[in-house]
């Protein structure tokens, strides 16, 4: 499917938004564990969701602010490096975020099959 | 590797203070990173560069970690907001305490001068709101400043002022701004100085009408050295800040030595360049008339010396502001309707 310029514009700020609030949820979900940023980044890659870091880091702050994640420097390493992970205020709100997710996937998959009945029926 | 330095480098100029180290180290981490997935042999700048592109304009990066939420100005706009701000406020403070000294120079009174700086107050603030109605007006109509291709190679260099500064250098600074201005002000509450060996004191009534605002100019120049300490490195604000700093100071050390000249003239005592020569019999010839040209002598120099630091902060300071400018131009212009 090819998009004129005005369709482009309008499909990357949707897709924005929608990619906003999956990324959220894509992030908790990798932070059981105390991670770093990079690691997550490439474990978000390794399952095919690529994210840079310039809106990984900034997200990660916000989560932190927001106290669903907690975050300490660790030294031991090659290089420093911050690790991250969930609260268990974070653990509560992935938990009612993951049913979310799963009642509106259910129900989109339901509006596009209706959808592709329809347009079988006509 | 330089070029991730630099790059982390133009980030913080866009970053808050208060958050800037803590984001940096984390990017660096991050960046080397990276970097070192690509391969196990040391990473060329053709990488580096491939990397700083995906991740965007130092100005990109920045604007990702500014508050979210509804905003009067958004975070596209606001490190052009920010720049925007910062030299409006340079320019207002300059031109004013210009003006001020100008008119004052030119037979202005202690009142009109200090009528004129509390005008600045209102002229920074009528400032501050045009811009944020302007900057209001472009982000109500979606005006964003549109990222031309970002070439990471014309990353401006690391700052040598970035380096760490001569704590030593600034404590002494504050420990003599502090003697002297305890010692005039005790001087100024006695009601003089002690001149005469046994005849008393050496009343200055300029010192006297002056010295609120010498004290001001001392005071405003002992907090941003403290400020500056605290920091541990010279910003571009703090550099503005001297810049004001120091221009205050030096209309302040005019208007003394002006004040001075005006009440010798009144007593019918020769002029600065003409009484060079009398300098040895001043300390000899005790009295009101010497006392007085002593002091002038002693403004002359403060003059001379506050117009140096004020020349060598603008100095300083156009050389931050070219290097940012270079850094906004690169990534920021031309702006255009989307």
């Amino acid at each position: 499917m090819i998009l004129n310029d005005t369709q482009t514009e309008a499909y990357d700020k949707i897709a924005q938004e929608l990619r906003r609030g999956v990324l959220i949820i894509a992030v908790l979900s990798q932070l059981h564990s105390e991670t770093h940023g990079y690691a997550l980044l490439s474990s978000l890659a390794d399952h095919g969701l690529s994210i840079d870091q310039g809106t990984l880091y900034p997200l990660l702050r916000r989560l932190e602010a927001q106290g669903l994640l907690r975050s300490h420097w660790n030294t031991e390493g090659s290089r420093p490096r911050r690790y991250y992970a969930m609260t268990p205020a974070g653990q509560t709100v992935l938990g009612a975020l993951r049913r979310d997710w799963q009642e509106l996937t259910s129900v989109i998959d339901k509006l596009f099959a209706q959808q592709e009945d329809d347009h079988g029926t006509d | 590797m330089e070029l991730i330095e630099r790059y982390l480098q133009a980030i913080g100029w866009e970053l808050p203070e208060a958050k800037r180290a803590d984001i940096v180290a984390e990017l660096r981490s991050s960046l080397y990173d990276a970097l070192d997935a690509e391969s196990d042999k040391a990473p060329t700048e053709e990488q580096a560069v491939a990397l700083i592109k995906q991740m965007g304009s130092p100005q990109q990066v920045a604007a990702a970690y500014y508050p979210a939420g509804q905003y009067l100005i958004g975070p596209a706009l606001y490190p052009l907001f920010v720049m925007v701000i910062k030299i409006v406020f340079t320019v207002v403070v300059t031109v004013q305490l210009v003006l001020t000294s100008i008119n004052f120079i030119w037979g202005g009174t202690v009142g009109a001068a200090l009528g004129s700086l509390g005008e600045l107050v209102g002229s920074l603030i009528f400032s501050l709101g045009m811009v944020v109605l302007v900057f209001w007006a472009l982000q109500r109509y979606d005006v964003r400043p549109t990222v031309e291709e970002f070439d990471p190679r014309t990353l401006p260099p690391l700052e040598p002022e970035d380096k760490p500064i001569r704590r030593g250098e600034h404590i002494f600074n504050i420990a003599v701004n502090v003697v002297v201005l305890t010692v005039l002000l005790h001087f100024a509450r006695q009601g003089g100085f002690p001149w005469f060996d046994q005849n008393g004191l050496l009343e200055n009534p300029v010192l006297v009408a002056y010295m609120p605002l010498i004290a001001i100019a001392m005071l405003t120049d002992i907090v941003l050295e403290i400020v500056v300490l605290g920091q541990g490195r010279w910003q571009f604000f703090t550099r503005a800040a001297s810049l004001a700093v120091n221009l205050f100071g030096l209309v302040v050390a005019l208007l003394v030595l002006q004040a001075h000249d005006a009440w010798l003239a009144a007593q019918g005592a020769q002029g600065l360049f003409e009484s060079i020569n009398l300098l040895p019999v001043l300390f000899v010839e005790q009295n009101e008339l010497t006392g007085m040209m002593i002091f002038r002598f002693i403004f002359a120099i403060a003059t001379v010396v506050a117009a140096a630091e004020t020349f060598s902060s603008a100095l300083q300071l156009s050389q931050a502001w070219s290097r940012r400018a270079n850094s906004m131009v690169q990534s920021m212009l031309p702006l255009k309707l989307d």
